[in-house]
């Protein structure tokens, strides 16, 4: 489990996160979305304890961060961005540093590094040198070093980036199995990877936690309210007229062509039956009733917006 | 137990690393013809059987040698990025400069280790007086040690490894130059430069004489610099 608690971390003026409180639960992988310089990377320095937040608090794994740091940084494995690890070391040997890194007791050493690259399908590069490796073989030499001490928490910074689909596909496969007994917080700027990797997702923009939760549970809490789209044979003013008497109505658009007229409206509910009844009522012909409701892309696409009460100029990486 | 573990896993990956790259075996190569060409031009028939012309120069040369060799140690890591793995590990920021520290000193012993052969021929050509010999290697190494752990000061202040050399180049150029120099001073510094003095203490250790309190001195020196590196190294996550 991992809690962050109102964490801010400003540089200078600049709020790279500002008050973010989530939590990532056990068993189920979490995916922190937002774009490029939302505070993702910052956050997750912050959990892991490369950095140390300018107010607030988190726990990994039951272990405050700022209370407890080595034992909250031993509770959680981490694969930062773009996979760093030492170019001139080989595959086995590098994972053999990183277990003694970790704690690995001496004696299991040699079986988490077997266990590591068995999972991370690196037996085949178990003996090269890393920096001839490709982009996809040294980002799972840095999965397998993440998950080298079996941490209950893991927690990865945009692991698909650099990845071809195949590798994104089954990285996704390795994060599921993990999250069997695991809490995995994995960042993207991608909604497709949050949407097909993971279960919840906290949605960050400039700094802030703009929602949080189950992902479908996030998208319906935030849609916006479905419109209804009709065409009708009448002239735009009765159309509109027909409109106005629907619960909650907001016009869009009323558009005539030849006899028809193209109606969008934004109503409370569906509102699809009382707009038959009521175009029943006065005789007018309807060839098309359809409510559209946004796609999840739209309702993710208006979250990842900062507020527009904050107008901040400052675009910072973070 | 761990904690111990973890800082050999440092220790023994950053001495392999010198190995690795060609940066160790090109300074490993330059010292022992340095040495060499001015350990041939020492012997001569009836010429004391010492090593001290040897030590003189291996004294100054490290001057240039330890920023060399550390420069590299925590900024290296810093601009690869590899930093932040060691970071968010559970190992201490005392264990990750310790264990690098004692990888340097590892290799500065591998660089040494070649100039035993002058020993050896000595023996066989003369007969050396073995005491100044092993206070020589004593001084030398103690020297680099202390130099050593200014260089990983340095290293783990900057992200640029030019700087990290110069850095530690200089304060080692000051610190010397402090004590040749310090008699100049006016009375509480001068007392102060002496009391600072590297110089002094090796002359002493060349010399043969060996004083426990100068040899704490080294010792102490270098855990004081190493304690600085560390805090420096933690201070990084309050950036």
């Amino acid at each position: 489990m991992i809690e962050a608690r109102e964490l801010t971390k400003t540089y200078g003026s600049f709020h790279a996160l500002r008050e973010a409180s989530f939590i990532a639960r056990p068993e189920r992988v979490t995916g922190l979305l937002g774009h490029n310089g939302a505070g993702k990377t910052t956050c997750l320095r912050i959990l892991t304890g490369d950095l140390t937040p300018s107010r607030g608090s988190a726990s990994v794994g039951g272990r405050d961060v700022l209370a407890e740091p080595r034992a909250a940084r031993g509770a959680a494995g981490y694969l930062p961005e773009s996979a760093p690890s030492h170019p001139e070391m080989r595959v086995e040997s590098y994972l053999r540093y990183r277990a003694a890194l970790d704690r690995v007791p001496a004696r299991r050493r040699a079986a988490a590094v077997d266990r590591a690259i068995e999972r991370c399908w690196l037996g085949e590069v178990r003996r090269q040198r890393i920096g001839r490796l490709s982009k996809g073989f040294r980002q799972r030499v840095g999965l397998a070093g993440a998950i080298l001490s079996d941490p209950p928490v893991i927690i990865l910074d945009e692991p698909a980036s650099g990845l071809d689909p195949a590798q994104i596909v089954e990285t996704r496969r390795l994060l599921r199995e993990l999250a069997a007994d695991k809490t995995v917080l994995l960042s993207s700027h991608i909604l497709s990877d949050v949407e097909a990797a993971c279960d919840d997702v906290v949605i960050l923009a400039r700094g802030r936690v703009r929602a949080a939760g189950p992902i479908r549970e996030v998208a319906e809490r935030h849609a916006p309210p479905p419109t209804l789209v009709a065409e009708v044979r009448a002239d735009a003013e009765a159309t509109a007229a027909l409109a106005r008497e629907l619960p909650g109505a907001a016009l869009i658009a009323a558009e005539s062509h030849g006899e028809w007229t193209r109606l969008t409206v934004r109503t409370s509910g569906d509102a699809r039956e009382s707009f038959a009844a009521a175009a029943r009522e006065r005789s007018v012909p309807i060839r098309e009733l359809t409510l559209e409701r946004p796609s999840l892309e739209r309702v993710f696409l208006d979250l990842l917006q900062p507020p527009p009460a904050e107008g901040a100029p400052a675009e910072a990486a973070a | 137990m761990s904690a111990f573990a973890s800082t050999g896993a440092i220790a023994l990956r950053e001495l392999a690393s010198y190995f690795r790259v060609p940066l160790g075996w090109v300074v490993i190569a330059l010292f022992a013809l340095l040495s060499g060409v001015l350990f041939s031009l020492t012997l001569a028939p009836g010429a004391p059987a010492s090593l001290r012309t040897f030590f003189n120069l291996a004294t100054w040369t490290m001057l240039f040698i330890a920023p060399a060799v550390s420069m590299r140690l925590v900024s290296e890591e810093a601009r690869a990025g590899t930093l932040e793995t060691l970071a968010t590990s559970p190992v201490a920021s005392v264990a990750v400069v310790t264990g690098k520290y004692l990888g340097a000193c590892g290799f500065l012993v591998a660089m040494l280790a070649p100039t035993l052969a002058y020993v050896a021929a000595l023996e066989v050509y003369a007969d050396p007086d073995y005491g100044p010999i092993l206070t020589g290697y004593l001084a030398l190494i103690l020297s680099g040690m202390i130099y050593l752990a200014v260089g990983l000061l340095a290293s783990t202040l900057s992200t640029s490894q030019t700087s990290a050399f110069l850095g530690s180049l200089f304060t080692l150029l000051l610190l010397r130059l402090g004590a040749a120099q310090g008699g100049r001073l006016p009375e509480p510094w001068s007392q102060i430069a002496f009391a600072l003095s590297l110089d002094l203490r090796t002359d002493d250790l060349a010399k043969g004489v060996v004083d426990l309190g100068g040899v704490a001195f080294f010792l102490a020196g270098s855990a004081w610099f190493l304690a600085l590196a560390a805090v420096a190294l933690e201070a990084r996550r309050w950036r």
